[in-house]
């Protein structure tokens, strides 16, 4: 056999040969030091090569790029706006769901209105009827939670990460379960179905805060709160439940200056929230996405 | 595919279609913007797309089809060829460690090759492209960037050592 050409030794090294052709060029190896030598500097370059570009793809993406894949411009996309529904008291919620195994009980949101209409007929069997306007309000209240709680759950999220910004954690009636100093987001996990595991989110220097239950897409799901000496991240919160759907890319979408990041993967549903440079929320996105695959 | 499942599959790829256009562009800011018309011009042009082949391969075409049409309008392959080693570099912040300096060079060294050898060194030996992958990106024959790559490489890898060869020179004259 003829000494392998450039073309050859690279296409071996570029594992692109069959297996009679790497035979003879290993061949050739073993017996021609220089080649040997070549052989070795040119993967040493190529390492060298990738390593050089590898900071480009952890770079985070310009907001400028994620509009123009959504068709639109950065401008645009940044002052996009859309109603964040007001959220509703938390008390309220929790005095219909009060059971610790709460999603056990309850397990769609239309449920939650069924629990209220019979409560309101056994309301009238031994009232007079001058309360019925107070009932209507809070079966009309009670319906209201079932749309936050469902259809409108991308509003919700975006409205209630707003109060965790403003009010912060000490505020007990955002909280459901608060981040006590060593118990990172243990307490929080016991919350969820046994079936779900939080992200490592420290790498990203997000430290757990609290968080709440909520429904997502009519199933169990908790709201988790960050914050970060990164003031280019910036306080966030993840939220993250059981779901009954089918899996989902991730979808970018806004709330007023809020940016949502929501998709489903493996019986789960997820979201990031958070008012950071979308690149830099969509390089979490894909450190979670990474993670969850790792689990 | 719907307009946001496009989009969705767009913004996943823009990682590696950045890190692609920084190697064809050299520097940051024209990548981006190489990207950012490659993504108006996939949008435009979604309904050209057929379900069941590769959107990246598809995605990564008209980035470098973009890149070669805006090189010839220019006309100035030469004089981009001479300048694009000054222009690396020029958007990061300044590299202070010999390991940084050492990839700022791979990259220097890369720019001089000619686009058609970058293209092949940039899909196969950064992406991880198979040669059959590459060649559809590329829209030649296997056996083309076979070639194209072997040559890169060891062009790649003499402009390195001279490289290396210059400022062990360089570092002795200076310890004098």
């Amino acid at each position: 056999m003829q000494k392998p050409t450039d073309e050859l030794l690279v296409a071996f090294l570029d594992g692109e040969l069959d297996e009679a052709q790497r035979t003879e060029i290993a061949a050739w190896l073993d017996q021609d030091a220089e080649m040997r030598d070549l052989a070795g500097k040119l993967s040493e370059s190529a390492s060298l090569l990738r390593a050089a570009f590898d900071d480009v793809e952890h770079e985070p993406l310009p907001a400028r790029l994620i509009a123009a894949a959504r068709g639109t411009t950065a401008g645009a996309l940044a002052t996009e706006t859309s109603n964040v529904v007001a959220f509703a008291p938390r008390s309220r919620f929790k005095t219909i769901i009060t059971d610790k195994r709460w999603w056990m009980g309850v397990a769609t949101a239309a449920a939650v209105t069924g629990l209220v209409i019979g409560g309101g007929v056994g309301y009238f069997a031994n009232n007079e009827p001058a309360k019925i306007a107070a009932v209507k309000q809070q079966l009309q209240q009670a319906q209201s939670n079932v749309a936050l709680a469902s259809g409108n759950w991308l509003d919700n999220i975006a409205g209630y990460h707003k109060m965790f910004v403003t009010a912060g954690s000490d505020d007990s009636g955002l909280v459901d379960v608060p981040g006590d100093d060593g118990q990172d987001t243990r307490k929080a996990t016991q919350k969820l179905p046994s079936d779900i595991r939080l992200p490592n989110l420290k790498p990203w220097d997000l430290s757990y805060q609290g968080g709440r239950r909520l429904i997502v897409e009519g199933r169990p799901a908790m709201q988790l709160y960050y914050t970060t000496g990164n003031k280019q991240l910036g306080p966030l919160t993840l939220v993250i439940g059981s779901s009954n759907r089918p899996d989902s890319n991730a979808t970018l979408d806004h709330r007023d200056d809020v940016n949502v990041i929501y998709w489903r993967h493996q019986g789960h549903s997820f979201a990031i929230v958070g008012t950071a440079d979308i690149g830099y929320l969509w390089n979490l996105y894909k450190d979670i996405a990474y993670q969850l695959n790792n689990i | 595919m719907s307009t946001t499942a496009f989009s969705d599959q767009l913004i996943a790829l823009l990682p590696r279609l950045r890190r692609f256009a920084r190697g064809l562009a050299g520097s940051a800011v024209e990548a981006d913007d190489l990207v950012q018309a490659a993504c108006e011009r996939a949008l435009a042009r979604s309904h050209q797309f057929q379900e069941g082949t590769r959107f990246d391969s598809w995605m990564f075409r008209i980035v470098q089809t973009i890149w070669i049409d805006l090189i010839r309008s220019r006309n100035v392959r030469q004089e981009e060829a001479e300048s694009e080693g000054d222009r690396i570099g020029t958007d990061e912040p300044v590299r202070r460690t010999e390991a940084r300096i050492a990839l700022k060079e791979v990259m220097v060294a890369m720019a001089d090759l000619p686009v058609e050898q970058r293209t092949a060194l940039l899909l196969v030996t950064v992406d991880g492209m198979s040669y059959k992958e590459a060649a559809e990106v590329a829209d030649v024959p296997v056996g083309t960037i076979m070639s194209r790559l072997a040559r890169a490489r060891v062009a790649l890898q003499a402009r390195l050592e001279a490289g290396g060869l210059r400022r062990s020179r360089d570092d002795a004259e200076a310890n004098r």
